[in-house]
C-alpha cells in the first residue's frame, strides 16, 4: 500500500465519490471511491479496499485491493491482494496475486524480449487463474 | 548524471511491500505557493487531483476535494471544493463552498459560499447566498445571490484581508 502512495504526487479520489468518466495523468492514483470509465496513467495505481472501478485501466503498476471490471494493462506488476477481485482480462510484465483473490479473465504477459515491447498474447485461459483460488 | 538512480529506491520490483503501520506525510508539496489563505483541508476525506491529472465526466458524492489538474464536466458535491492556482475546470460545479485560485469556465452553484482568490479567473456564472473575492480575481460574468437555506458552519472562512 504505501509503494504507491508514497509518491510525491498521488491523486486521491475518497469513498464517498463517484466519477463517471475518464481519468488521464502522468502521477498516481489512488482510489477508495467509484468510478466508472477509463482510466490511463503513466504512475500507479492503487485501487483501494473500499474501490470500486469499471474501467479499463492502464498503468505503470496497479495494486487491487477492491473490486475491478475491465481490462487492465500495466507496464509492470500487476497485484491483487486477498481482499481484491478483478474481473477482466490483464497485461502484465509480472503478476502477483495473493491466496483469496478473485481474478476472472486471461492474463497475457509482456515477454522481456531483447526487441523494445511485443505484446504477444499467451495461451492462457481463465482456468489458469482459477488455480490461485483458495483452497 | 547518477547511472541507475533514477528509480526510486523502495520501489524495486519484486520487493515485498512492507506492512508498517507508520503513515507517511504524503501530500507535503500539496500547498507551497498556491494557497496564500489557509487551505480547509482536513485530510480524512479530501479528494485529491494533481497537476498532472485530466478527468472528463461527472463527479458526484460528497466530502472535500482539492483540483489541481484539468477537469471537463461536471461536479456536483456535498462538501467544499477548492480549486487550485493552475487548476482548469469547464462545466458545471455545484457544491457546498467553493473557492477559487484556478481557471473556470462554466456555472458555479454553491449552497454556501464562493470565494474567489487573486489568481482566480472565472468565465460564466455564479450562484451564491454568500461570495467573497479577492483584489486581483478575473471574472467575467454574471453573479446571482440566492438565499442561504442554511447557516453554514464556516469552520475555517478564508478571510480575504486586504
Amino acid at each position: 500500500m504505501e509503494r504507491v502512495t508514497s509518491g510525491d504526487s498521488t491523486s486521491l479520489l475518497s469513498k464517498n465519490v463517484k466519477i463517471e468518466g475518464d481519468i488521464q495523468g502522468e502521477e498516481n492514483l489512488h482510489v477508495e471511491g467509484q468510478l466508472k470509465g477509463s482510466i490511463k496513467i503513466t504512475g500507479n495505481v492503487l485501487i483501494g479496499n473500499t474501490g470500486v472501478v469499471e474501467a479499463d485501466i492502464e498503468a505503470k503498476s496497479i495494486v487491487i485491493q477492491g473490486n475491478v471490471t475491465g481490462n487492465v494493462k500495466v507496464l509492470q506488476q500487476l497485484e491483487i491482494q486477498p481482499t481484491g477481485r478483478l474481473i477482466g482480462d490483464c497485461t502484465a510484465r509480472s503478476i502477483d496475486i495473493k491466496e483469496g483473490a478473485i481474478l476472472e479473465g486471461r492474463l497475457n504477459m509482456i515477454r522481456p524480449t531483447g526487441d523494445s515491447r511485443v505484446t504477444q498474447a499467451s495461451s492462457t485461459t481463465p482456468e489458469k487463474s482459477a488455480e490461485k483460488d483458495p483452497k | 548524471m547518477a547511472l541507475f538512480q533514477k528509480k526510486q529506491p523502495e520501489q524495486k520490483p519484486g520487493q515485498k511491500p512492507v506492512y508498517k503501520a507508520e503513515p507517511k506525510p504524503e501530500q507535503k508539496s500539496e500547498d507551497k505557493k498556491a494557497a496564500p489563505a489557509p487551505a480547509p483541508s482536513p485530510q480524512r476525506d479530501t479528494t485529491f487531483f494533481t497537476k498532472k491529472l485530466n478527468i472528463t465526466g461527472n463527479l458526484t458524492g460528497e466530502g472535500n476535494l482539492i483540483i489541481q489538474g484539468g477537469f471537463d464536466g461536471e461536479f456536483d458535491l456535498r462538501g467544499q471544493l477548492k480549486i487550485a492556482q493552475g487548476a482548469r475546470v469547464k462545466g458545471n460545479v455545484k457544491a457546498q463552498d467553493i473557492s477559487v485560485s484556478g481557471d473556470v469556465e462554466g456555472t458555479l452553484t454553491a449552497s454556501g459560499k464562493v470565494h474567489l482568490d487573486s489568481t482566480a479567473k472565472i468565465k460564466g456564472r455564479i450562484t451564491t447566498p454568500k461570495i467573497s473575492v479577492s483584489e486581483g480575481a478575473v471574472f467575467d460574468g454574471e453573479i446571482k445571490m440566492s438565499r442561504a437555506t442554511s447557516p453554514s458552519p464556516s469552520a475555517s472562512s478564508p478571510a480575504v484581508k486586504k
